[in-house]
C-alpha cells in the first residue's frame, strides 16, 4: 500500500466515521476552534452565572462543554425523620436519572431498636414506595404502594439537589433546549432574566430564582457560594418552605473513578425550619451509570397525573452529511428510489450515518479540576459522558435483577467490554452497514472501524433475502452477528436474526444480553436515504423489546474496496488500574 | 485545500487514537500526568489496527534487560505520520531508539507512546500529551 492510498483510505475512514464536524474544522470553518463560550472576567449576568455554576460543578464535558450529567448514584449516612422521629441511617442510596426525571431512594435506618426499610421512588408525575427495588416489574416479588401525595415533595428534592438545581435553572431558561446544551450558548450577554429564571446578587453571592419542573407554583431560590456552587436552595410551595443546605463540595466518586464532578459532602434538608434529613456523603458515582425506574402498572392505575408531561427535547444529533460522492450538493428535488429489475429498492452503495453533534477531544480544564489536570486526561475521562448510548434517554429496560449488574459491567467497562478482548462488536452494536451490495437473492453488508464511538472491525454479513425461514440445524450455532434471514415487506427489507453469542453488548454502558436475543432490522430506502430501524427482543433479561433510535443513512456513492479485518491485540488487560472508562 | 484536509485528518486521527479508537480508556491504564523516557533496542514492531505496539529491550543498571511493551495509535494513524515498515519514518526491530511514554499506573513495564526519537536522532510526536497538539 502506498502512502498516498493509505492517506486516502484514512481520510475516507475518518469522513465516514467521525463525520462532518471534523471535516468542518479541518477546513477551518464551522465548529472548529476552542470552546463555544467563556464568560468575561467578573461577568455578573445570568449567562455567566449559569455557565459558571455548571462549570465549577464539573458538569460540562467534551470539547464543546455540553452539560452531560445524566445520572447519579449517591450513598450517604446520617439521620432522617420517620413519622416525626429521628432514624439513624444504615443505608441511604439515591439513584437519579435527570432525563426522566426520576429518583429512587433506598433507606434502611434504625430508631428505638427498630429497623425501618423503605424505597421511595418518583418518576415524572408518579410516586410510589417499593418493598424492594423494582417490585412488581417483570414479575419481581415485593409490593408497591402508590404515593400520589409524595410526587411534589420528591420532585422538589430531586430538582433542588446539588446537580438538580442548576439543571432546573437551565430548564427555566429553556425547557425545550437540546439535551446537553452548553449553558452559555444561545443566551444573551448582560441580561439577568431569561425565560423563568432570574438572577440577583446578595453582596458577592449570586442568587438565582427558577421554577421547580413538574411542580406548579413551586419556586426555588438558590444562593451560590464563592465557587458558584449552591450553598442553599429554598423552595416555597403551597404555603410551606423546604430548605436545602449544602457544603463540603468535592469529587465524592470512588477513588478509581475520580472525574472531577462535584457534589456536596454535607446535605441538610429542613421543612418549615425543622430538620428532616441530615446527610453526610459517603460516595457518589457520576459517570452516567444505568438508572431506571419504570412505573409499575398498579401505580399508573392508581395515579392520574394532573400536570402535563414536559415537552420533548431534541437529541444533539447531526445529519449524516450531504448525499452523493465527495459531498456533492443535494439535488433540488428528492431523487427517485433506484430499483432493481425485480422491483425492489436497490440498497447497493456506501452509506453514511450521522452521530452526536459534538466534538470529541481535548477539553480545557475546568476551574475546580484536580491538580495536574490536562486536556488529554479530560479527553479520556469525558467519554463516560459522551458515549452516545450512555447519554441518550433511550436505553434498554432491563429487569430489576439486572440493574446493578449493568452498572457494575459499565463501571468496569475497561475489563468487561468485549471490545477489550478484540471480539467483534456484533449485531446490533456494530450499527448500520457502511456499504451494501445487493443481488437478486442476497445482501452483503460491510462494516468498518469506529462503530459505537470506538471499536469495531472490518466485518461483513451475507444475508439471504429470498424469504426463507431459519433452518433449525443452522440455528444451533451461535454467532456474533446472529443467524440472519431476510425478506421484503413492500419496499422494506426486514432482517431477522437469532442464535447469538451472549458475550457481545448492545451498546456501551454495560448493556449485556442473553443468547436468546432476537434482533429485527428494517431497511427502507427512499431516494438517497435509508431508514434503518432496529428492535431488540430479549425476554430473558429485558422487560420489553428495546426499540433503538432509528438512523437515517445517506447515500455516499458506490463505495470503496473493503479493507481486510484488523489484527487486534490487547496488551493492557492485566493492567486496568482505574474505572475511568471509554 | 487537500493539504489542509489531510492535516485535519491527521489531527482527527490523533484524537481518534487516544479516545475513539483506543480499546482502553487511557486514564484507566496509564498515568497521563507522568512522562518517562525509555531507551533501548526495538525487539518487535507491530503496525496494526486498531492500535499498534513496539517492544523495546531496555538495559537495567544491574546489567539485566527488561522488555517494555509500548502501545500506540492505529496503523492508519501512524501511516499518516509517515510511520511504517516503509515510509519516511521507518522503524524496524533492532533499531536503537528513545521513546517518551505515559507509564502504566500498575508500575509494570508498559507505556503509551508520546514520541519517538529514531535512530537518526529525529524526534517524532505521536500522541497528544499536551493541550491541543
Amino acid at each position: 500500500m502506498t502512502l498516498r492510498t493509505i492517506r486516502t483510505s484514512l481520510a475516507l475512514a475518518v469522513m465516514l466515521t467521525i463525520g462532518a464536524p471534523m471535516i468542518a474544522s479541518a477546513q477551518g470553518g464551522g465548529r472548529g476552534g476552542g470552546p463555544p463560550y467563556t464568560p468575561a472576567a467578573g461577568a455578573k449576568d445570568l449567562r455567566a452565572v449559569l455557565f459558571n455554576w455548571t462549570s465549577y460543578m464539573g458538569m460540562l464535558r467534551g470539547v464543546d462543554e455540553h452539560e452531560l450529567i445524566t445520572t447519579l448514584e449517591y450513598q450517604g449516612n446520617g439521620t432522617i425523620q420517620v413519622d416525626g422521629q429521628p432514624c439513624t441511617l444504615k443505608k441511604y442510596r439515591v439513584s437519579i436519572n435527570y432525563q426522566l426525571p426520576g429518583q429512587r431512594t433506598q433507606i434502611t435506618c434504625t430508631r428505638g431498636g427498630q429497623t425501618v426499610n423503605n424505597v421511595e421512588v418518583v418518576n415524572g408525575q408518579y410516586a410510589w414506595n417499593e418493598s424492594v427495588p423494582g417490585a412488581e416489574i417483570a414479575g419481581t416479588k415485593g409490593t408497591v404502594t402508590p404515593m400520589a401525595a409524595a410526587v411534589q415533595e420528591r420532585l422538589i428534592r430531586l430538582w433542588s439537589s446539588p446537580q438538580g438545581a442548576p439543571k432546573a435553572a437551565l430548564l427555566g431558561v429553556n425547557e425545550t433546549a437540546e439535551w446537553g446544551a452548553n449553558p452559555g450558548v444561545g443566551m444573551q450577554d448582560g441580561v439577568t432574566t431569561a425565560g423563568k429564571t432570574s438572577l440577583t446578587w446578595e453582596g458577592n453571592k449570586p442568587v438565582l430564582t427558577f421554577p421547580i419542573p413538574g411542580v406548579p407554583g413551586a419556586t426555588a431560590t438558590a444562593t451560590l457560594d464563592a465557587k458558584y456552587m449552591a450553598e442553599r436552595v429554598v423552595v416555597k410551595h403551597a404555603g410551606g418552605t423546604t430548605e436545602f443546605a449544602y457544603s463540603n463540595y468535592k469529587d465524592w466518586n470512588n477513588k478509581l473513578n475520580l472525574i472531577d464532578t462535584m457534589y456536596a459532602g454535607k446535605i441538610t434538608e429542613r421543612r418549615n425550619n425543622a430538620v428532616v434529613r441530615d446527610l453526610t456523603t459517603v460516595e457518589t458515582e457520576t459517570g452516567s451509570v444505568y438508572v431506571v425506574m419504570p412505573v409499575p402498572a398498579s401505580v399508573r392505575k392508581a395515579i392520574t397525573p394532573t400536570v402535563p408531561a414536559p415537552p420533548e427535547r431534541p437529541m444533539p444529533t447531526q445529519a449524516a452529511g450531504p448525499p452523493g460522492p465527495q459531498g456533492q450538493a443535494p439535488a433540488a428535488a428528492a431523487p427517485a428510489t433506484p430499483r432493481r429489475a425485480d422491483g425492489h429498492p436497490d440498497l447497493t452503495g456506501a452509506w453514511n450515518s450521522g452521530g452526536m453533534n459534538w466534538r470529541y477531544g481535548n477539553r480545557r480544564c475546568g476551574p475546580t479540576q484536580a491538580e495536574g489536570c490536562t486536556p488529554a486526561i479530560n479527553q479520556t475521562a469525558d467519554f463516560e459522558f459522551e458515549a452516545p448510548s450512555r447519554f441518550g434517554p433511550n436505553r434498554p429496560l432491563y429487569k430489576p435483577q439486572n440493574w446493578d449488574k449493568v452498572q457494575q459491567l459499565d463501571m468496569w467497562t475497561n475489563k468487561e467490554d468485549p471490545v477489550m478482548t478484540c471480539q467483534p462488536l456484533g449485531n446490533p452494536r456494530q450499527g448500520p452497514p457502511r456499504r451494501i451490495i445487493q443481488t437478486d437473492n442476497e445482501v452483503i453488508f460491510f462494516y468498518g472501524q469506529y462503530a459505537d464511538g470506538g471499536g469495531g472491525n472490518n466485518e461483513y454479513r451475507d444475508i439471504p433475502t429470498d424469504g426463507r425461514k431459519h433452518d433449525p440445524q443452522q440455528a444451533i450455532e451461535s454467532r456474533y452477528y446472529g443467524y440472519t434471514v431476510g425478506r421484503w415487506e413492500g419496499d422494506t427489507l426486514v432482517l431477522d436474526s437469532i442464535s447469538f453469542v451472549d458475550s457481545t453488548w448492545l451498546a456501551r454502558g454495560g448493556f449485556f444480553h442473553s443468547d436468546k436475543m432476537h434482533v429485527i432490522e428494517k431497511l427502507t430506502r427512499k431516494g438517497n436515504e435509508i431508514l434503518y430501524e432496529v428492535t431488540v427482543e430479549d425476554p430473558e433479561v429485558l422487560v420489553e423489546p428495546w426499540v433503538m433510535t432509528p438512523k437515517v443513512l445517506r447515500y455516499g456513492g458506490a463505495g470503496q474496496i473493503q479493507p481486510e479485518r484488523n489484527h487486534c491485540e490487547v496488551y493492557e488487560l492485566n493492567d486496568i488500574a482505574t474505572q475511568i472508562r471509554h | 485545500m487537500i493539504g489542509r484536509i489531510l492535516a485535519g485528518v491527521v489531527l482527527c486521527g490523533l484524537v481518534a487514537s487516544a479516545s475513539l479508537q483506543a480499546h482502553h480508556s487511557l486514564a484507566g491504564v496509564y498515568d497521563l500526568k507522568k512522562e518517562q523516557e525509555v531507551k533501548g533496542t526495538l525487539t518487535r514492531v507491530a503496525f496494526t489496527n486498531p492500535h499498534g505496539a513496539m517492544h523495546i529491550a531496555v538495559k537495567n543498571q544491574d546489567g539485566s534487560t527488561t522488555e517494555w511493551i509500548l502501545t500506540t495509535g492505529s496503523a492508519s494513524t501512524l501511516a499518516g505520520l509517515g510511520f511504517g515498515n516503509n515510509g519516511p519514518n521507518q522503524v524496524h526491530a533492532g533499531d536503537e531508539v528513545a521513546i517518551k511514554i505515559f507509564p502504566a499506573l500498575s508500575g509494570k513495564p508498559l507505556g503509551f507512546i508520546r514520541s519517538i526519537t529514531l535512530a537518526n536522532k529525529k524526534e517524532v510526536q505521536i500522541s497528544t500529551g499536551s493541550s491541543r497538539d
